[in-house]
C-alpha cells in the first residue's frame, strides 16, 4: 500500500504545524482574555478539586467544599495542580491554559494522522474544523476534563494509525496510555470507543493483524492503573462515593434514572442530529466521508486511508446515541475523527465537494451580509440571539459583517472555477477563518457571559474579601452561594447551617475576625436570628443564579453571646 | 497466559503476606474497661478558679475512628475535662469493631475522662454489641458534675429506657434540682422520638426537672430545637460518613462554661485521603486478619506457609529463566568442550 505525504521534519512541515495549531492558539488565547465563567458547567468545582489537593494533599480523592465526592477521576485536576506549581498557585488561568495546552496536543497528533496519510495541507484542514468548530472552541480553554478525554482518545487513535501506516512503527505502550488515562480522565467512555473500534476494525482480517500486534502486548499492564486508583478511591470514598458519584456519573447518567431521572432523558439519534448542527458546516463532508467509503465510488487505495477514522467516528456516535443522557460535548472524543473524514472527503473527493463548499460560503456571504445591514438598520433586536447592541459596538459589528459577507461573495465567485485541492483553496480558508472570527468575536463580545461580566463580578468581590481579610481570620458561609466565591476566597468548605453560626463564632480564636459571606436573603435570615451582632462590609451584585446579591458580614457583638434558641 | 496466572497468583500471594505481616505489626487495643473510660462511677470534676470548664462531644464515630486523633489534637485547645459520646463509637455491634475506636481513645486521650452513651450497634437488643460496650466504658450509663453542671447520660437506644433506670434518672435530676444544678442529658435518641412507657417517658421527666440540654446523636447531622424550655441538640458526625452529606465531614461540639454561661462551640475539619487509608488498613488488620488468625490458627497458617512457598518457588523459577544458559557444543571444535579437553589430553 503506498504511503501519501508522510510528514518529514524539515521547514516545510513546521510551517505546516504552525499553521495547524493557529487556530487553537488564537481560541485559546481569546479564552484566557475573555470574559470568566466559572460558573458555568461546573468549571469552580474542578478548581475546587485543586485546592483540595494542594491544601490537604486529598491527590486520590480530591473533595468539592471539603465534603462531596468528585465526579469525574481526577486525571484533569492533576494536570492543573501541576501547571499551578509551574504557574505560581492554583488559579483559574492555569486550568485554561492545562485544557488549551490538551487542545493544542490534540489539534497537533489530528495534524499528523492526516498529514502522514493525505499530505500536509489535509493535516492542517482537519486541525482547522476539529479547532473552530463550535464544540471545541466553547471546549478550549473550559476548566472540564472534555479536552484531556479527548487528547487521551485522540492518543490512542495515533498509535492505531501509526501502526498501519509503518507496521511495526506503532507504539503499544502509546496505545493503553491512552486507553487507560483517558479511564482517569472521565470514566470509561473514553476506552469503550477506543477498545469498540479496535472490535470493529477485527472484522477485517489485516487490521486484525495490526490491532492485535498493539493491544497484545504486557503495556496492557496500564490498564492496572485506572483499576489501582479506582479501588483506592473507593476505599477512601466508601459505599457513598459509590452511591453519590460513581453510580449517578456512569449507569445513571446513561440511562437517565435514578438521580438523573429528572434530567431530559434523549431518544437514540438526538446525538447524531446534534453532530449535524454542532459540527456544521464539516458534518455535511464527514457525512460525505461515510457515504463515499460505502458506496466505494473512490478507488480502494483511497478507501484503505478512510477505514480507521470513518470506524472510530461510527464507533463513538453510535456509541454515545445509544444513552438516554445525551449532550454535544459528548461528541468531542470523536469529533477528530470526524474532521478527519471530511478532510479525507475533501481530498479525494469529486467535483460535487467543491461545489458543496462553495455553496457553503455564498450562504455564509448572505447570512453575513443580511446580520450585518439588519445591526447597522437597528433591527438586531428583532433577530433571536443576537441581543441587544449599542453604539460602536452596533456599528463595528454590523460593518464587519458586512465587510465579510462581502469579501465571502468575492471568494466563492473567484474559487467556482479554479482547481486545485479544495483544502488549499480561499474558499476553505475564507469558511474556517470565518468560524474562528465568529467564535471569537461572540466569546469576548456577543455570547450571554461578556453581556453580563459573567464571574467578574463575583472575582471582584472576592479581591475586595482578600483584601479585607488578615491571616488568621476566619471566613463562613450561608445560604446558596457559587463554588467559584468559594475557590476565589480560597475556602474550600459547604455553608454552615443557621443554628451552626454562632457555633462556629464560638470556636473562632480571639483576636481573629469572623466573617459570615452569604446572600441577600441569607443577611435577612442572620439578622432575624441574631439582630445586632453583624455589620456589612460588603455588598455586591451579582447576577448568578437566583441569588443577585453578595454580602460580606463581619461579627461585631462581644464575646460569650448566648447560644441560637 | 500460564505466565500470567502464575504472576497474579504470586502478586496475590505477596500482598496477602504483606497484609498479614502488617496486620501483626500494628499494636492492638489493650483490651478490658478502657482506662480513661468514666461510665463506671461518679466523678466530680473541679471547675478552673473563674468558674471556667469545657466538655467536648462527639457525635456518631463509626467509621471515622481514625480521626479520634486529631480530635483530640484540637479539643486540647479547649482544655476539655472529659469526651462524651453520644453517637454510635463503631461500624458493627461487635467487640473488636468496637476496640477500633477505644484504640484510638486510649492512645491519645491522656488529661481527661471518655464518658458514653450507647448508640444503635450497641443497643440491649444486640447482646455481643451491648456486652462491647459494657465491657469498653463499665456501664450503660454515667454521671459526672462539672462546677454547677450536672451530666447524665442515659441509655435510650431500645425506645425508652428500663423502668429502673428511669427511676434512677428522676433521682438524680431531683438531686441535681435540688443543689441548683445545670443539668446536661445526654442520650443516643432525642426523647421526643420515644415510645410511651405507661405515660412515664424520658420526654416527660425531662419537661418536668426543666433540662436545660439534650445531647443526642443518632441522625447524622446537627440540629437544635428547642421544646418546653429544653434546647436539643443534635451533635454532628465525628467520623462517620451519611450518605446525605456524601464525604461528611469530621465535627464536635464543645460545651464551654464562661462567664456565668453555657456556650456551645463547633470546631470542624475534613476528610483526608491518607487518614482514610489508614482507617481502611487497620479495620482490615485489627478487625479481621487478626481475630481469623486467633480463631482459626491452623488454616491461617497453614494458607500463609502455602503463599510463602509458592511465592518463593515461583520467584525461583523466574530468577532461572533469566538465568542465561551454558553455551552449546562449538561448531568449531565439532563436539563438546569436555571431548575436546580429553581427547586433546
Amino acid at each position: 500500500m503506498e504511503v501519501e505525504g508522510k510528514a518529514r521534519t524539515s521547514p516545510a512541515t513546521a510551517g505546516l504545524v504552525a499553521l495547524a495549531l493557529l487556530p487553537a492558539i488564537v481560541g485559546i488565547f481569546a479564552g484566557i482574555v475573555g470574559p470568566e465563567d466559572l460558573d458555568q458547567s461546573a468549571q469552580d468545582k474542578q478548581l475546587l478539586y485543586v485546592l483540595d489537593i494542594r491544601e490537604s494533599g486529598n491527590v486520590v480523592l480530591p473533595l468539592e467544599q471539603g465534603c462531596k465526592s468528585p465526579t469525574k477521576p481526577p486525571l484533569y485536576p492533576w494536570a492543573m495542580t501541576l501547571l499551578g506549581m509551574c504557574m505560581g498557585g492554583p488559579t483559574a488561568a492555569a486550568g485554561k491554559v492545562t485544557a488549551g495546552l490538551m487542545g493544542i496536543a490534540t489539534a497537533w497528533l489530528l495534524f499528523l494522522m492526516a498529514a502522514e496519510r493525505w499530505g500536509g495541507w489535509a493535516g492542517v484542514g482537519a486541525a482547522w474544523m476539529f479547532t473552530v468548530s463550535h464544540i471545541t472552541m466553547g471546549l478550549l480553554t473550559h476548566i472540564r476534563p472534555d479536552m484531556a478525554l479527548a487528547l487521551c482518545v485522540t492518543a490512542a487513535f495515533f498509535a492505531l494509525h501509526r501502526e498501519e501506516i509503518e507496521p511495526g512503527r506503532g507504539s503499544s505502550g502509546l496505545f493503553w496510555a491512552g486507553v487507560s488515562l483517558s479511564v482517569l480522565a472521565k470514566w470509561p467512555v473514553g476506552a469503550i470507543v477506543v477498545l469498540g473500534t479496535c472490535a470493529v476494525l477485527f472484522v477485517s482480517r489485516e487490521w486484525r493483524k495490526r490491532v492485535w500486534r498493539i493491544a497484545a502486548t504486557r503495556w496492557v499492564l496500564l490498564l492496572l492503573l485506572p483499576a489501582g486508583w479506582f479501588a483506592l478511591a473507593c476505599v477512601m470514598g466508601g459505599t457513598e462515593y459509590l452511591k453519590n458519584a460513581v453510580l449517578p456519573e456512569t449507569v445513571e447518567r446513561a440511562l437517565a434514572v435514578g438521580s438523573r431521572a429528572q434530567k431530559k432523558a434523549w431518544w437514540p439519534g438526538y446525538l447524531a442530529l446534534g453532530f449535524l448542527i454542532q459540527f456544521a458546516p464539516w458534518s455535511v463532508f464527514t457525512v460525505g466521508a461515510v457515504v463515499e467509503l460505502v458506496w466505494r465510488r473512490i478507488n480502494a487505495q483511497a478507501r484503505r486511508l478512510a477505514v480507521l477514522p470513518c470506524a472510530w467516528f461510527l464507533t463513538g456516535l453510535v456509541f454515545h446515541n445509544l444513552f438516554r443522557g445525551q449532550r454535544a460535548d459528548y461528541l468531542l472524543p470523536f469529533l477528530p475523527a470526524a474532521a478527519m473524514c471530511a478532510a479525507w472527503v475533501m481530498r479525494e473527493g469529486a467535483k460535487g465537494v467543491r461545489g458543496v463548499l462553495l455553496v457553503m460560503v455564498g450562504l455564509g456571504a448572505v447570512g453575513a451580509a443580511f446580520l450585518g445591514i439588519a445591526a447597522l438598520a437597528g433591527l438586531e433586536r428583532a433577530l433571536p440571539g443576537v441581543g441587544r447592541l449599542f453604539g460602536a459596538t452596533r456599528w463595528g459589528w454590523g460593518g464587519a459583517l458586512v465587510f465579510v459577507g462581502a469579501a465571502l461573495a468575492c471568494v466563492a465567485v473567484a474559487d467556482r472555477r479554479t482547481a486545485g485541492e479544495l483544502l488549499r483553496s480561499r474558499a476553505f480558508r475564507a469558511l474556517t477563518a470565518g468560524f474562528l472570527v465568529i467564535h471569537v468575536f461572540y466569546g469576548l463580545a456577543l455570547s450571554p457571559v461578556a453581556r453580563t461580566g459573567g464571574t467578574a463580578r463575583t472575582r471582584a468581590f472576592a479581591d475586595e474579601v482578600n483584601a479585607l481579610r488578615s491571616e488568621g481570620d476566619e471566613i463562613v458561609f450561608y445560604g446558596a452561594l457559587s463554588k467559584a466565591i468559594r475557590f476565589l476566597v480560597r475556602v474550600n468548605e459547604p455553608a454552615l447551617a443557621l443554628h451552626e453560626i454562632p457555633w462556629r463564632l464560638e470556636a473562632c480564636r480571639d483576636g481573629a475576625r469572623f466573617f459570615v459571606i452569604t446572600t441577600g436573603a441569607g443577611e435577612r435570615e442572620i439578622a432575624e436570628s441574631r439582630a445586632g451582632r453583624f455589620r456589612e462590609v460588603l455588598r455586591r451584585r451579582m447576577d448568578v443564579g437566583e441569588e443577585d446579591v453578595y454580602v460580606l458580614l463581619e461579627f461585631v457583638g462581644g464575646r460569650g453571646m448566648e447560644d441560637a434558641t | 497466559m500460564k505466565g500470567w496466572c502464575a504472576a497474579v497468583a504470586a502478586a496475590g500471594a505477596a500482598g496477602w503476606l504483606a497484609l498479614c505481616a502488617a496486620a501483626f505489626v500494628v499494636a492492638e487495643a489493650k483490651g478490658g474497661t478502657l482506662a480513661c473510660a468514666g461510665n463506671a462511677t461518679v466523678h466530680e470534676f473541679a471547675a478552673s478558679g473563674n468558674g471556667e470548664w469545657a466538655v467536648v462531644v462527639l457525635g456518631e464515630v463509626a467509621g471515622g475512628f481514625p480521626y479520634l486523633r486529631e480530635v483530640v489534637a484540637r479539643a486540647r485547645r479547649w482544655s476539655p475535662a472529659a469526651f462524651v459520646l453520644v453517637g454510635d463509637a463503631a461500624i458493627k455491634g461487635d467487640a473488636r469493631h468496637l476496640a477500633l475506636a477505644t484504640r484510638e481513645l486510649e492512645r491519645c486521650v491522656a488529661d481527661a475522662r471518655v464518658f458514653a452513651v450507647p448508640g444503635s450497634r450497641e443497643s440491649r437488643s444486640n447482646l455481643e454489641g451491648a456486652q462491647a460496650f459494657l465491657d469498653a466504658f463499665g456501664a450503660r450509663t454515667f454521671d459526672f458534675r462539672i462546677g454547677g453542671t450536672r451530666f447524665l447520660g442515659v441509655d435510650n437506644t431500645t425506645g425508652t429506657p428500663e423502668a429502673d433506670a428511669l427511676a434512677m434518672l428522676e433521682e438524680k435530676l431531683a438531686e441535681a434540682d435540688a443543689v441548683g444544678d445545670e443539668v446536661i442529658v445526654c442520650a443516643y435518641r432525642d426523647p421526643a422520638l420515644t415510645g410511651h412507657d405507661g405515660g412515664h417517658t424520658l420526654a416527660a421527666i425531662l419537661r418536668e426537672y426543666r433540662v436545660e440540654y439534650v445531647f443526642t446523636g443518632e441522625g447524622g447531622k446537627s440540629s437544635l430545637e428547642t421544646r418546653d424550655g429544653t434546647t436539643f441538640v443534635g451533635a454532628p458526625p465525628s467520623g462517620q460518613r451519611t450518605v446525605e452529606t456524601d464525604q461528611t465531614p469530621i465535627s464536635f461540639l464543645v460545651l464551654r462554661h464562661a462567664e456565668g454561661k453555657t456556650h456551645v462551640a463547633l470546631e470542624r475539619f475534613y476528610r483526608k485521603n491518607v487518614t482514610e487509608l489508614e482507617g481502611a488498613f487497620l479495620h482490615l488488620a485489627l478487625a479481621h486478619v487478626r481475630p481469623l488468625a486467633r480463631a482459626r490458627p491452623v488454616p491461617f497458617v497453614v494458607v500463609l506457609a502455602g503463599c510463602a512457598t509458592y511465592l518463593v518457588v515461583w520467584l525461583a523459577r523466574m530468577r532461572r529463566g533469566l538465568t542465561p544458559k551454558p553455551a552449546g557444543p562449538s561448531l568449531r571444535t565439532g563436539g563438546s568442550h569436555s571431548e575436546g579437553r580429553s581427547s586433546g589430553g
